[in-house]
């Protein structure tokens, strides 16, 4: 994964209203932490953020005023109803020390079991890696057209690049294909077969 | 359709819906899901004229259902003098927030969520708007 420069700025705002103000002018609150150094209230553009999101970019050379920090994209805050973002967690890292990150696994393929009357369960596709910032693979794709049904893809079957380790027990299933379980539809109700149900109340 | 197995009381304050969701607002199971815009009342009935429209439209979906009708509502019947206490139970529903996940589905193109999700849409008290899940 490229390491990206992205321009911060230390925030004086802490209020919910001097947020709400930042926010109002383009600009998105932010945190540093870790390492075992005090955490810093930062402010970041949200047009850049949401650039760098798109791209997929997770480590960043955070410049704070002059001074360059290396930080992973830790997590970010989304306002529900307008996909914006509300806040971003950055955790100070080491780039030559190994971190743990998670990474979603992408299905590629249509799985010979669904055309046999399966259905794809995606149970676990996010798997948890360790490796170093920079190896940190940006998507990982696994080709699930030999699935057959009642068979799983587990995390232990997933081909990762090399310097990348799995931390997610190698037993935990990724998806698997289950034979579809036919549910048949009651006839349509008539009114009055509909009507107690309306009446119907739980045993108190 | 949905309904409590048990509950304390049968019978419920109206209450306020205040504020947005700030759970049960990311889609969690699926790909794609159908999102409460406004505030409001979910009754059980549209909730299953939802799934069945889903079930209908877009047969080879997986599909869940996000959210329950806990809610009892109470009305008395027409032309009946006031008093005499608070009315019979008359169905159940679900409060819903704004950015409320109500359904998600899988296994399914975008286009085939987006006409099941349109039909469902129709059939709600409240907006809503089709959500894909955030990747990474």
């Amino acid at each position: 994964m490229k390491v990206v420069p992205m321009k911060a700025e230390r925030r004086s705002a802490l209020g919910r209203n001097q947020v709400a103000q930042l926010r109002k002018e383009g600009w998105l609150p932010a945190v540093v932490y870790g390492e075992g150094r005090e955490p810093v209230s930062i402010s970041i553009s949200e047009w850049e953020l949401e650039q760098h999101v798109k791209q997929h970019h997770k480590v960043f050379h955070l410049d704070i005023g002059g001074t360059v920090e290396s930080a992973f994209l830790q997590e970010i805050s989304w306002q529900a109803t307008t996909d914006r973002p509300l806040h971003a967690d950055f955790k100070r890292i080491d780039l030559t020390k190994a971190i743990e990150a998670d990474l979603e696994v992408t299905a590629v393929g249509y799985p010979m079991g669904l055309s046999k009357g399966g259905v794809l369960s995606k149970d676990h596709m996010v798997i948890r890696i360790s490796c170093l910032p920079t190896a940190i693979p940006e998507s990982l794709e696994h080709d699930i057209s030999g699935l057959d049904l009642d068979q799983t893809l587990t995390a232990g079957d997933l081909v990762l690049p090399e310097g990348v380790t799995l931390v997610t027990p190698a037993h935990t299933s990724i998806c698997h294909v289950a034979p579809a379980k036919v549910v048949v539809e009651a006839p349509a109700a008539t009114e009055d077969a509909a009507a107690p149900a309306a009446d119907a109340k739980p045993a108190s | 359709m949905l309904m409590p197995k048990r509950t304390k009381w049968r019978k419920q304050m109206r209450g306020r819906i205040r504020g947005e969701a700030t759970r049960g607002n990311e889609v969690a199971f699926g790909e794609f899901g159908l999102q409460a815009l406004e505030p409001g009342w979910v009754p059980a009935r549209v909730i299953e004229a939802g799934r069945i429209a889903i079930s209908r439209n877009a047969p080879e979906a997986k599909s869940w259902i996000r959210i329950f009708p806990h809610k009892s509502v109470s009305k008395k019947p027409a032309e009946t003098r006031q008093g005499t206490g608070k009315g019979d139970v008359e169905f159940w529903c679900a409060v819903v927030k704004p950015g409320t996940i109500i359904y998600e589905v899988d296994g399914v193109t975008e286009d085939v969520a987006k006409r099941a999700f349109n039909r469902v849409a129709h059939k709600f008290p409240v907006k809503v708007r089709l959500v894909r899940r955030r990747h990474g």
